[in-house]
Parts: C-alpha cells; structure tokens; sequence
C-alpha cells in the first residue's frame, strides 16, 4: 500500500510538471496539444547531456532549454505565424517523435534507447530530516525524488500567480478576451508568449523528471501519452491548477495500480497484460467523457489574434 | 469654450476603400459633441484614428492646440482620451474590479483586492456610480457593463470620453440612465463624444453636431440649429422618402397566425392574431417575452399549453411553421457569418430543388439567386461572392429581408427588423414591409423601437412580463398611453 502511495506520487510528477506548464499555455489563449512532444525533446536532451556530463544538473538545465526552444516553435507558429493552433500542435509533436529516435541513432547507432545513465549520476530521493521519519506518511511524502517536492509546490504556485497577482490578471485576459487586453494596452502577443514559454519550461522538467530521475535512459516514445494526460487532467480540473493536481494524483494513481496488478498473477493468469497497461487511458477517456460538458475552456482558446 | 480636439483634412484608406478624405472639425472642451452619418460613412474611424488604433494616411491631428499622434490606444489613454467601444472590451470571467484595474493595476506584483475595492469605492461615489465591484461581468446586464467601461476609463482619469453607439444594446431605460450619467460627468468637466446614427439622441443631448458622409464631413453646427428632417436629410443627402400608402382593407380577412391563451418560458396566456394584410406590432421593452415570442414561432419551442395556429390549422410539436421570418439577432440567428453573401441568401431554402443540378446544389443557379436577391433589395457591395461578416449592418439586413421576402410566405414575422441598422436601409426595409402587407401577407413586426412600431403597424399589442398589457389601434394610440402600459400599467 505504502509502495502505491509513493509510486502514485512518483508518477504523478511528469503529469503535474506537464498539466501545470500546460496551464500556463491555455490560460494564455492556445490551444496546447503539444505537451507530450515538449515533454519528449527535453527527456532526450536531458538524458544524452548527463550521459556525457555525467552532472543531472546539467541534464535539467540542457531539457529546459531543448522543451523551452520546442514551446518556443509552437509560440512562434501561432502567435506570430497564425498557424492553426491545434495543427501546429500536432506538427510539433510528431516533429519530436522523429527527432529524438533520429538524433538518438547519430549520437549512440541506435534510434531506440541512450546508454544507461551511472546510479550515482542520476537524482536521488531526498529524505527531509525528522519528517520523513514519521511513520507511514513519511516515507510517502518526505522521502521523494528533488522534482516530487517541487511538483506537488507548483499548483499552488500556480494558483497564486493566475489569481493573486497582476501578471495573472493578464495571463486571464489573455485567454478569455485578448481584445479587452489590447484595448487597455496590454500587448496580448507578448503575453501569450511569456506564458507559452514558461509552460514549456515546466513541462519540461516532466520530461527531464522521465529520463533522468524515473529512470536513468531515455527509450523512444518514453512519454507514452503523458502529455495528453495532463492535458485530460487540465481539462478535467476546469483549467485550474488546484483541481489539476487532484486530477493529476488520480491518473498518477491509476498509472502505479496498473503496474502494480501486473505482477498479480490472479489478474494476469486471465488477462493479457496489455489490457491492464491500458487500463490509465481508458480512465482519461472515461473521465473526460464523463466530465467534459462541465468544463469550460478559456473563452479564446484556438481562436488566432490579429 | 476652448477647442480641445481639432482635425485637420484628415484621410484614411483601407485597401481601396476611402474611409476618411479630408476631414476637419473641432470638439470644444466639456462640450457634448455628436458624430452622426450613415453606416460606413467614418465617424468610428476619425474616432478610432484620434485613439490611436490607425496611423493617419495623411492630414493631422490637434490635441490642445499642439499636434499629437497617437500610436496606440495607450498614447491617447496617457493623454486623458478614453474610448467605450461598440463592442464591450470586458474579460467577461473577471470581476468588476479586476476589469477596471487590468492594465494599470496599482503598484506591485500582488494584487490586493481590499485596497483597491476601496479605492475604487471613492471613484464610484465621485461620480455617482454604484456598481457591485466583485460581481462578474458576465451576470451583468449590458447597460451595467457599459457603466463598467465608462468607469475604467474614469479610473485612468479620462477627461475625454469617446461613446461608439453606446445605446444600440440597450434598452429605454439604460438609454436614459446613460445620458443621465453623461450629462453629470459633462458638469463635471467632463468632455463627451458620441457617435450614433440615432437622430433622437443627437437632437435631445448634443450641443454640437458633426454630420459625417462617405468619409467626409458634411458640416459642424449647433445642435440647436436643426430638426429631425434637417439633420436627417444631412445624413442621408437628400429629402427623406415618405413611406408608401397602405392600401388592404385588414377587417374582412382571416386570421394568418393566431395565438390562443399560450404559454411558454416568459409568456403567459398569450393570445392575439394577425390577419393577412395587416401589420401587427408588438411593443415593450426588451426582457418582457419578445424573444421567447420569436422563438416559440420559429420553432425553437413549444407552447407549454394553450394553441398556437398557423392559417387557421393548429401548429405540432417538431414542425416548424411555414412562415418567414426575421430573427432579433442577426448575428448568431439571421446568418452564418463566415459563409459568403450567396450562400447566406439560400439559408434555410438550400432543400428546394431550384438549386439543385442533379443531386448536388448548382453554384450557378445559387449565384444567379443571390445576385437577383442583392439587385432587388439593393444589398452593396454587389458581390456575391463577399464574406457575409464584410457587409455593413445596413446590407446584411437587406439580405435576409430579401432572402426570406423570397420564401413567400403567407406571415413574415420581423423581429427588430432595423436594429443596428442606417437610416437609408431603414426607409428600405419599412416601405417593403408595408409593399408586404399590400400584396395580403400578415407581418408580425416585433420591435422596440416605438417610433418604428407607429408608423407601420394597424394594430399595437405591448408586451409586459410574457402577457398582452394593452392593445390599440395604432392611429389611435399614444406614446404617452403606450409607454404606460410597457411599464406595467393594464388598459
């Protein structure tokens, strides 16, 4: 039990990192559908500069900055380029499933996996003095990886910024009426692409979180749909970071159950394990179906401003 | 007066489209200055040039005696102008305070909404507002969200206020709150301009008129001057055209619609009909059951009970009725604003099979229709290919008079047939409207308007929280009378 709770937490992280900067994103008035390839650019780059630097630090900082530039490309496609939002979105994405596997191959002749990252080049869980030795709840909650700590922050941080401060007020005009924004000499471009920035900034650190943290290579395809997750978690949250994190705890949840049922042999004795492995999306897609009408979307999401 | 603004041979061109040519006049300070001409005829776009939302093509600009040129509307905001656009500029989410204070939120990264609630309290009870600052501006009716946007401007310390037709949403009432509130802030020092194509409101509250004409200035005069003909002949650049005469002898038909004790939504026991070659106008303020009144005849809904009869047979659920009609909202119920002019002439006639070749729908046979539609309700310009959204409001609503004049239907029910809509294309949809009711059709004209219910209707029914509060013969009512019954008095 006390495994699922920490494993729950544990895979939650790459969801909150990438819900969080997402948003971010749609907050501001775009349509982000491209979390999962800005996850994936950044996982690779984070994996490939602690695999020759052997310094995770310098991994972090080489993933912000590969996840960063890969926003970038969306931020500049729409905004400045009036690119289709969800098209562009799509189009980064499938960008960074060919890229990695290609960079990959030049690097290290294989297109699949990088080479195996040393333990002691890799992050550690932390544990926090005296709290993490209450019982029970301190292995779970105070005896985490460094990005599990800042994860479960960031909502909160996030809930300050959007409805606490003036740079939130803006980020808000933004998505639900850029004009008004305009009008009051707000500068809606410059705006969205701040907040597109810093999304793909933290959603970044989700995918670093993945290669260098979680595990200790970076596989092809290694976000496996976590992206669209987060965005299922963003849209089942009402585009609030407070909801979002219970959202994302609930997928993070569903995710550590399945790969806990597969190693019960009652259960896989009579299922293919693949059913059990799909079982987190089929939730995403049970609670989006389940959930969608009730929530609103910023009013301006997708629409291109002039 | 001192001259605060003052333009000199000021021109504009949009692609090939001259928006403004040579225009020049002068607003004098705490002065109220109106702008009046026709749709398209410039008078938001010499307003829109002096804020700073277009650079001039050429000509300039004088803001207190020295040239000014504004790049952005934050320019003219600095300098004291401040704009209520046509179009509300409100983060509808967003409070009351946080709209106000979005873009020139007091110093700091944090917002502290107690300080600036109460600030903003002290600015309300200066110049007499009382509006709930936490409330949300979406569950604001619009007259209270406009006095939302004038106190925005009012925080930025605005000394010039701009008004884009600030009463074409608004009802009776909200229109005289408005003017209420401007004439306070105008002896407050206040200067106001404001642009309008209504010539009441330019007659009862202006002191000086700026006519404007296909992107030049007619001329600048005292208000005092005028009458409605004068001015509206300035506007227009000829003598109004007097509406034809009504022929039909209505007593002796039968009823085309008819409504029998209904009830729906707002309405309650809802009972009159309209006979064929009359014209049936249906007064009252907007919010009393005029909408719900439309909706129930376009099949939208259903009586909850009671009867409702089309040509004497009684209406089923699920099958709309054969009449033609105008919605209230042009926008979201009168057309698809993306789809061309064409395309929207055959909305709702795209089953009949004179537009098809085959199985498919001929592009020609629709082009020749819509270009028959345009010439013979004058729709400009005369391009069927155009986007629907490009017209001017005037044009688009020509169109679907003209589109469903084209059903031929027995009952035309208008609704708010010239809302929004110039004086030139006025005189056009009214005299067709009365050409309607002289071939036999019954028209139920729905409109706020009581001036325009006046002059076409036989008949006047007001409507008063969903039920009829008086009827009169039209020649024989009053506005006085009629105005009574809109605020509840019973007949």
């Amino acid at each position: 039990m006390f495994e699922l709770l920490e494993s729950c937490l544990r895979l939650s992280t790459p969801l909150l990192f990438a819900a969080i900067g997402g948003f971010f994103c749609e907050r501001s008035g775009v349509a982000t559908i491209c979390l999962e390839g800005v996850m994936l650019t950044s996982a690779w780059s984070a994996a490939v500069v602690t695999y020759y630097t052997q310094n995770p630090w310098l991994g972090t900082l080489a993933g912000l900055l590969t996840g960063g530039f890969t926003m970038s490309l969306h931020a500049l496609l729409v905004i400045f380029a009036r690119a289709d939002q969800i098209v562009s979105g799509v189009a980064v994405n499938l960008l960074a499933a060919g890229v990695t596997p290609f960079l990959n191959k030049i690097f290290f002749s294989s297109p699949t996996n990088s080479p195996a990252i040393a333990i002691e080049h890799r992050f550690h869980a932390i544990s926090i003095p005296i709290l993490s030795e209450i019982p029970l709840v301190g292995r779970i909650f105070f005896s985490q990886l460094p990005l599990v700590y800042l994860a479960l922050i960031l909502p909160f941080a996030a809930h300050f910024i959007a409805y606490k401060t003036k740079w939130g007020l803006r980020l808000l005009a933004a998505g639900d009426a850029p004009e008004a924004l305009q009008s009051l000499g707000g500068d809606v471009k410059r705006t969205r692409f701040i907040f597109l920035f810093i999304g793909g900034l933290l959603c970044s650190l989700g995918g670093t979180f993945l290669s260098i943290s979680h595990s200790s290579q970076f596989t092809r395809d290694m976000t496996a749909g976590r992206g669209f997750i987060a965005l299922a978690a963003l849209i089942f949250g009402k585009w609030r970071p407070l909801p979002t994190l219970f959202a994302c705890l609930f997928f993070g949840f569903a995710d550590s159950l399945q790969i806990r049922l597969q190693s019960a042999e009652w259960l896989t004795g009579n299922f293919p394990v693949q059913f059990i492995q799909a079982t987190p999306y089929l939730i995403t897609l049970l609670v989006l179906v389940g959930f969608m009408g009730k929530s609103r979307p910023p009013l301006s999401i997708g629409k291109e401003f002039k | 007066m001192a001259e605060l603004i003052r333009f000199e041979n000021v021109s504009k061109t949009f692609g090939e489209v001259k928006a403004n040519h040579g225009v020049s006049f002068s607003i004098h300070q705490g002065s109220l200055h109106g702008i009046v001409g026709e749709n398209g005829a410039g008078k938001s776009t010499i307003m829109k040039i002096l804020y700073g939302m277009y650079p001039v093509d050429s000509g300039e600009i004088f803001f207190q005696g020295k040239p000014v040129h504004f790049k952005s509307p934050l320019d003219a905001i600095q300098r004291g102008l401040g704009m209520v656009h046509q179009h509300f500029m409100l983060v509808p989410t967003l409070k009351v305070w946080e709209n106000i204070v979005l873009g020139s939120e007091p110093e700091g990264i944090r917002l502290h909404p107690s300080e600036i609630i109460s600030e903003l309290s002290l600015l309300q009870k200066e110049f007499g507002f009382n509006l709930d600052l936490e409330a949300t501006i979406e569950d604001l009716s619009v007259g209270i969200q406009q006095q939302v946007e004038i106190l925005k401007l009012l925080y930025r310390k605005a000394e010039t206020l701009i008004l884009d037709e600030p009463t074409a949403v608004l009802t009776p009432q909200e229109v005289d709150s408005l003017f209420a509130k401007l004439k306070t802030l105008k002896q407050q020092g206040k200067t106001i301009v404001l642009i309008t194509h209504k010539l009441k409101e330019i007659l009862s509250w202006t002191e000086f008129v700026t006519v404007m004409r296909h992107g030049a200035v007619v001329e600048t005069v005292e208000t005092k001057s005028l009458t409605e003909n004068s001015l509206a002949e300035k506007i227009i650049g000829r003598k109004q055209k007097p509406l034809p005469k009504t022929q039909t002898n209505v007593s002796d038909s039968h009823p085309i619609l008819e409504l029998k004790n209904v009830s729906y939504d707002k309405l309650k026991n809802l009972s009159f009909s309209v006979k064929k070659g009359e014209i049936v106008g249906i007064a009252g303020i907007d919010g009393n059951g005029q909408a719900e009144l439309a909706d129930l005849l376009a099949g939208v809904g259903f009586p909850e009970s009671g009867e409702l009869c089309y040509d004497g047979k009684t209406a089923v659920a699920g099958k709309t009725l054969p009449l033609a009609m105008i919605p209230p909202d042009r926008h979201a119920q009168a057309a698809i604003l993306e789809f061309t002019v064409e395309e929207n002439a055959i909305l709702g006639l795209q089953r009949s099979p004179r537009f098809r070749e085959k199985v498919l729908l001929s592009k020609t046979k629709i082009s020749d229709f819509a270009k028959n539609v345009m010439e013979a309700f004058d729709v400009r310009p005369r391009n069927c290919k155009a986007i629907f959204s490009g017209l001017s409001g005037g044009n688009q609503q020509k169109l679907v008079v003209g589109r469903e004049s084209e059903k031929n239907a027995a009952c035309l029910v208008a609704c708010h047939p010239t809302r929004g809509v110039d004086i030139g294309a006025i005189e056009f949809i009214h005299s067709h409207l009365i050409s309607l009711k002289n071939q036999g059709k019954g028209i139920l004209l729905i409109s706020s308007e009581l001036d325009e219910i006046l002059a076409l209707s036989d008949r006047v029914i007001v409507l008063y929280h969903g039920s009829v509060a008086g009827e009169k013969i039209a020649s024989e009512a009053t506005e006085r009378e009629l105005g009574l019954w809109m605020t509840g008095a019973t007949a």
